[in-house]
């Protein structure tokens, strides 16, 4: 009884999904080629610029996901020192054996916009903290701090609160607030360039090798598969052991040695990708058109003229292969797009200064280790959506396509 | 006389897309001892199931199986069961013993239901080693090899010894019917062994089974949609009609009466249409050759919207037929014939 | 008896293709090499490269490694036992997984969950093998504080040790497709045995099906699991330098990112090495498969 219950209905369901599908992958294309054509009419302004040389921030998930750094010194008066200037020893304490505050503060800020923080003490008893070091125009008032940063702080702005507790014991917690004249709404990177405008730049990557590789598997792949399967008694043979010794080299390493040939010119490098693709498509055309190429009226073809045999061929290869076809071609974009960003992740692909998405990952990949997480998510999630984007437009496309026949 | 199986009242409906359709109505069905009993019946009458229901082989899920079935005085169904589980529960011991043991069933297309990966010694040997013989191997081989050649097979070492890809149709037809005796069952049911054979095949598949079944003291149930199978081969005929036995008649002795069997008996002489093969819903099934009253409707009497006799009948008498369900004890002579006026 | 020359015979075919298949790729490999642009080499023309690599390859004298230093057999072994080994577990994690995955999808096909799993293992198979394993690395350092390298191998605690093996495995399985596309098949496969009229008959006599369904997995398995073993590598390949083990693609990205002087010979030790690796699945393949499958022999019947 119980099972009956969560069964579906398969037809009503299934329909929903073919659609959603499509529609996803149809949006995400879109977005692509959008974004594509935008960062192609902008070129290098695109990239908006925080001021140089700062440290990389972010202001999402501060506290989820990233912990600014809040340095944390005991203040003990050298007695001896008295007179002569500095008389303060600060000794670093770790987080682990005192946390003065408790919570974090914000550490970006825009100009003109209200920076304001209430410190948890996290001590006992203390007596109410007081500004070592601020900014100009920063206050104090019942335990908030208030500011409202100008264009002349842009850049790094240090804070030192000073805490005493019930002992007579001095503390001081120093963070600095990066103060912007823009807001970047997903970080920037080591140079200060925002990661939104990194992206968008890098995905002029996105469309055009996957046409490339694309064009060269499908139309030359498609081609072997179906002279293999219309000549089955003479190249056939030859064409399967072409396609299998392609197949058994691993993918990466045409690439890597196209690469290492064309100095990594990614344009070259997607001829390869293509390469690598043509196994496949070939031998699907060919299983495809095998059925039908025994007909009685493909062989009856050779009486025909010439022009009206390639008609027929198309018309036997298009109609059966054509969803095939289409799903392969949205794969082919697919895998280009993650061809590319391991070459470019490893070096031997996209060089720097040039922008894609595999250079943001392994730009990203030592503040990894830092917990700034957003240089190397928020690529990864472009990459995944772009991949998964056609991905599901294969799948609807195909599914509508398909021959109801079948 | 004895009675090998016995069937009343069988019930059995499957679940769909949440609903329920029924698709034996009341089927009730005798196969005594030594006889040749026959099915005849469209695609979707109903036939495969009643057998498959035997041996506990439904396929789906049933929703609702209710009725009684007997082998020799075992009851193997005697209460309703609403799903699978629970029937599978009740009598799934019962049955798996005595399939290929007591029972066995051969189903259409020989070939394809031989293991294509073993040869026929092979499968012979696992067969019987399934079914917990404890004969030795070259006891087995020797059994399968003399089943071949009561069966007119000329060299059945050479077949033994093949795969299933190496045999022709009618060796791999014989090898088929060879592995289903293996365990000396009482009952044989073959499903449409017939149907993708022509005339003449047919007929020698069908008097091959019908020696062996005689020289072995073995029940035959012969089920087909070709109406001369069954007419040449068996003792006696149930004609089924989407679910419903309608007609229940011997071939030597009584011409039919039910004006759907006598449609059926037309196309067989005049060969207007030679098999029932077509779907109920296509254009080519005889049922929809002729139409009465509304399509959509259900009458009380299964055939009244195809049935021609109903066309030469009062109102009155129409009123009947749309409103009463005839039952199969209505006798005209020796035939059980479900109809109010065909007598 | 016929049958036993035939399998011999059968043998015999299949190792030379596939010791054929071997040496003519390599062969086109040192062809190709010759391409690759080398300030170092101008003098000699390409004809020259080639007869030299091919020599090399020939006579196995591979010397010492211009890169390393080290002899290159001993590299070459060294970092094969690793990436072999990352080949065997991987393979080992996927039967682990995808197996009873299949299953339980394949008999619960209308379940609401199996087409959950369906859809969910799709688009995380789908999710690049690159960005699966960086996610790893940022989880592990993150939430359990380890930073899998493959050195921590040496001096970690027992935890490190299991994490620096398995991370990488579960990196190489999930991305690029393998995961699912073996677990379809297996799926597809079980489902079409149990709707096969040979399984309806075995069941009619009162058999049992289950030996015959797990070797129809069994070769399932084996069949479509070395037939992705290429596509397996390239994820290896990128598995190894995300995650620091010195393994055979980790010198391959080291000898590719040189650019001049190359270090000729070890690469095509390293390279001969893989197609190795790949040429003996292909062979396993095809054996299986004809052992499995004694008919085919007879195709053209009677």
């Amino acid at each position: 009884m119980k099972k009956r219950n969560l069964k579906v209905k398969t037809v009503g369901r299934s329909l929903f999904h073919k659609t959603g599908t499509l529609a996803l992958g149809v949006t995400i294309l879109s977005i692509l080629i959008y974004l594509n054509i935008f960062s192609h009419l902008n070129g290098e302004n695109l990239i908006k610029q925080g001021p140089g040389g700062l440290p990389p921030q972010i202001s999402l998930f501060q506290d989820l996901l990233y912990t600014p750094q809040v340095s944390q010194y005991l203040i003990e008066t050298d007695e001896w020192a008295s007179g002569w200037g500095d008389s303060e020893i600060r000794s670093q304490l770790d987080r682990d054996d005192i946390l003065l505050l408790k919570n974090t503060p914000l550490i970006t800020q825009q100009i003109g916009k209200t920076y304001s923080f209430r410190p948890e003490i996290g001590l006992q008893d203390y007596n109410e903290f007081t500004l070592n070091e601020a900014p100009e125009g920063m206050s104090v008032q019942d335990g908030e701090i208030t500011w409202i940063p100008d264009e002349n702080q842009v850049g790094e702005n240090n804070i030192a609160l000073r805490l005493s507790d019930s002992d007579g014991l001095e503390y001081e917690a120093v963070y600095s607030v990066i103060v912007t004249e823009e807001f970047f709404p997903l970080g920037t990177n080591r140079r200060g360039q925002s990661l939104s405008g990194l992206i968008v730049a890098g995905s002029k990557w996105t469309i055009v090798p996957g046409l490339i590789a694309a064009s060269i598997a499908i139309f030359i792949g498609g081609f072997m598969g179906a002279v293999s399967a219309y000549h089955k008694d003479q190249l056939d043979s030859v064409l399967s052991y072409i396609a299998d010794t392609t197949e058994s080299v691993p993918a990466l390493i045409i690439v890597f040695l196209i690469a290492a040939a064309t100095q990594f010119n990614v344009y070259y490098i997607m001829i390869g990708v293509g390469i690598v693709l043509l196994p496949s498509v070939q031998n699907i055309i060919r299983s495809n058109t095998l059925q039908f190429v025994e007909n009685q009226f493909v062989e009856s073809s050779s009486e025909i003229g010439f022009k009206d045999r390639i008609i027929l061929w198309r018309e036997i290869i298009w109609y059966n292969c054509k969803s095939d076809l289409i799903s392969l071609a949205t794969y082919c974009f697919a895998f280009s797009i993650l061809i590319e960003v391991t070459i470019s992740y490893l070096g031997l692909g996209v060089q720097i200064p040039d922008i894609s998405w595999g250079v943001l990952l392994a730009e990203g990949r030592s503040s990894l280790l830092r917990e700034e997480y957003w240089m190397t998510v928020f690529p990864a999630l472009a990459i995944t959506a772009s991949i998964l984007g056609f991905i599901f437009l294969g799948a609807g496309l195909k599914q509508k396509f398909d021959p109801k026949l079948k | 006389m004895s009675t090998k199986i016995e069937i009343k009242d069988l019930n059995v409906g499957f679940h769909s897309d949440g609903q329920t359709k029924q698709v034996l109505h009341q089927v009730s069905l005798i196969v005594p001892e030594n006889k040749k009993i026959g099915i005849i019946g469209e695609s979707g009458s109903g036939k495969t199931q009643t057998v498959l229901s035997i041996l506990g082989l439904i396929s789906g899920e049933p929703g609702v199986i209710s009725g009684k079935i007997k082998y020799r005085d075992n009851f193997i169904l005697d209460t309703s069961a609403n799903s699978k589980k629970q029937w599978k529960r009740i009598y799934g011991e019962k049955t798996q013993l005595l399939r290929g043991h007591e029972i066995s069933i051969i189903f259409q297309d020989a070939k394809a239901s031989l293991i294509p990966y073993r040869t026929i010694e092979e499968q012979a040997i696992e067969t019987w080693k399934d079914l917990n013989g404890n004969q030795s191997r070259l006891e087995i081989i020797e059994n399968a090899r003399s089943l071949l050649e009561e069966m007119n097979l000329s060299d059945p070492e050479r077949v033994l010894r093949s795969y299933p890809n190496q045999l022709s149709g009618g060796e791999s037809q014989r090898a088929y019917i060879m592995l289903a005796l293996l365990g000396s069952p009482s009952l044989l049911i073959a499903d449409e062994p017939t149907s993708s054979l022509d005339r003449e095949n047919a007929d020698n598949l069908l008097n091959i089974i019908k020696k062996l079944c005689s020289d072995k003291k073995i029940s035959l149930l012969l089920i087909s949609h070709d109406l001369r199978d069954v007419i040449e081969h068996t003792d006696q005929i149930y004609v089924l009609f989407d679910g419903h036995v309608l007609e229940q008649f011997s071939p030597k002795n009584r011409t039919p009466t039910h004006p759907y069997t006598k449609f059926l008996m037309s196309m067989v002489d005049g060969e207007l249409i030679k098999e029932l093969k077509a779907d109920p819903d296509s254009d080519n099934s005889v049922t929809n050759l002729v139409q009465n009253g509304n399509m959509n409707e259900k009458y009380a009497c299964p055939y009244y919207k195809f049935c021609s006799l109903s066309r030469t009948l009062s109102t009155k008498e129409q009123q009947k037929c749309k409103n009463e369900k005839p039952s199969l004890e209505m006798f005209s002579d020796n035939n059980k014939s479900a109809c109010w006026h065909d007598k | 008896m016929t049958n036993q020359l035939t399998s011999r015979s059968a043998w015999i075919k299949h190792l030379g293709y596939s010791v054929f298949q071997f040496f003519a790729t390599m062969v086109l490999f040192c062809y190709l090499i010759t391409f690759l642009p080398d300030s170092q080499l101008l003098d000699k023309s390409q004809t020259e490269r080639f007869t030299e690599y091919l020599l090399i390859l020939l006579t196995l004298d591979f010397g010492y490694s211009t890169l390393y230093g080290d002899p290159i057999w001993e590299i070459v072994l060294d970092s094969g036992i690793k990436t072999l080994f990352l080949i065997l577990t991987s393979i080992a994690f996927i039967i682990l997984f995808t197996v009873p995955m299949s299953m339980y999808s394949a008999y619960n096909n209308d379940h609401i969950l199996s087409r959950l799993l369906n859809k969910a293992l799709f688009i995380i198979s789908s999710v690049p093998i690159l960005v699966v394993a960086i996610i790893i690395v940022a989880l592990s350092v993150s939430l359990l504080g380890i930073v899998p390298e493959f050195n921590l191998f040496y001096d970690g605690n027992n935890v490190q040790k299991v994490a620096v093996l398995t991370l990488p495995l579960f990196a190489i399985i999930i991305g690029d497709g393998i995961l699912f596309s073996i677990f379809e098949t297996l799926q597809d496969k079980i489902k079409k045995i149990k709707s096969e009229p040979w399984v309806k008959g075995i069941k009619a006599r009162g058999g049992n099906i289950n030996k015959h369904l797990v070797r129809g997995i069994t070769e399932s398995m084996i069949v479509s699991v070395t037939g992705k073993i290429s596509f397996l590598i390239s994820g290896i390949i990128v598995v190894e330098l995300v995650f620091n083990w010195q393994g055979l693609g980790f010198i391959l990205l080291d000898i590719f990112s040189q650019s001049s002087q190359r270090d000729y010979a070890l690469l095509i030790a390293v390279m001969a090495l893989i197609l190795l690796f790949v040429q003996a699945s292909g062979f396993i393949r095809r054996f299986t498969i004809m052992k499995m499958n004694p008919e085919k022999k007879y195709s053209s019947a009677a």
